[in-house]
């Protein structure tokens, strides 16, 4: 079998565009990650909201209906994607993520009520962007990666 | 070594074997260096499984043309198919076997080795 350099260069140049192809169409091509750090971003705005109208029932079933889609426009997009991924990269971010979200909500808010007493205007706000944060760039990064 | 002297046999043996280590392309596994095939094992290298009808459409191919190529992978041993259900909807997933992970990557190994060999020359 004859193969030329350059016919091998092309080959491994096709193999990486099938690379970033499976990221796509899986699980690891950041859409999932993206729509996390949204849906955080406005759950907190929600509190947020529920904070200034001293209302924390309506935050509350606010952030669950929210939530709660989120749960069911994951099952459905994640049925509908072709290819799962070798390395499930997105639950990796995620897993890593919740402990940093407890960390951030527990100091946040937990230790800032037991230390300090009432939030500032805003408070809730800036959060949900430090939480929603290190999803949106590694959503980003993915989402880069997987462009073909 | 004196200047005129003839090399011993064991050199002549080395020297005679580094000529004929065949050229990396003799390597190549003609199995996985088919187009589509090709296409086919690059795209599972990076998925656990990969649906059936993805592959048909993304490949441009029939129903049947895939197929053939995937009996052909999967009597090699390189590739599982299996076939299920998500809620009603029929579904096809091919999957590498650890097989055909070894295959493929000595098959990237033997691109590689083409590849650096025209470098060095």
């Amino acid at each position: 079998m004859e193969t030329t350099p350059r016919e091998a260069a092309q080959a491994l140049l096709q193999l990486r565009n099938s690379q970033r192809l499976a990221a796509r169409y899986s699980s690891n091509n950041g859409i999932i990650l993206l729509a996390w750090a949204a849906i955080h971003l406005l759950d907190m705005l929600v509190f947020e909201a529920g904070h200034i109208a001293h209302s924390v029932v309506g935050a509350v079933v606010g952030v669950i209906i929210i939530n709660g889609s989120l749960l069911l426009w994951l099952i459905w997009y994640r049925r509908r994607l072709p290819i799962n991924p070798l390395r499930a990269l997105t639950q990796r971010v995620i897993f890593l993520w919740s402990w940093y979200y407890v960390a951030l909500i527990g100091v946040g808010i937990g230790g800032w009520a037991v230390f300090i007493g009432s939030y500032p205007v805003g408070w809730f706000v800036f959060l949900g962007v430090l939480g929603a944060l290190p999803l949106a760039v590694c959503g980003y990064r993915l989402r880069q990666q997987a462009q073909v | 070594m004196p200047r005129n002297k003839l090399p011993d046999s064991e050199t002549t043996a080395a020297i005679h074997s580094d000529v004929q280590a065949p050229h990396p392309r003799f390597q190549l596994d003609e199995a996985i260096h088919q187009p589509v095939r090709l296409s086919i094992l690059g795209l599972l290298a990076h998925s656990q499984q990969v649906e059936f009808a993805f592959l048909r459409d993304h490949l441009g191919l029939k129903d049947a043309n895939l197929s053939q190529h995937l009996t052909a992978l999967e009597t090699l041993g390189y590739v599982t198919i299996e076939k299920g259900f998500v809620g009603k909807r029929a579904r096809t997933w091919i999957a590498m076997s650890d097989a055909g992970r070894a295959a493929f990557s000595n098959y990237l190994d033997v691109l590689r080795q083409i590849i650096s060999q025209s470098e060095d020359q």
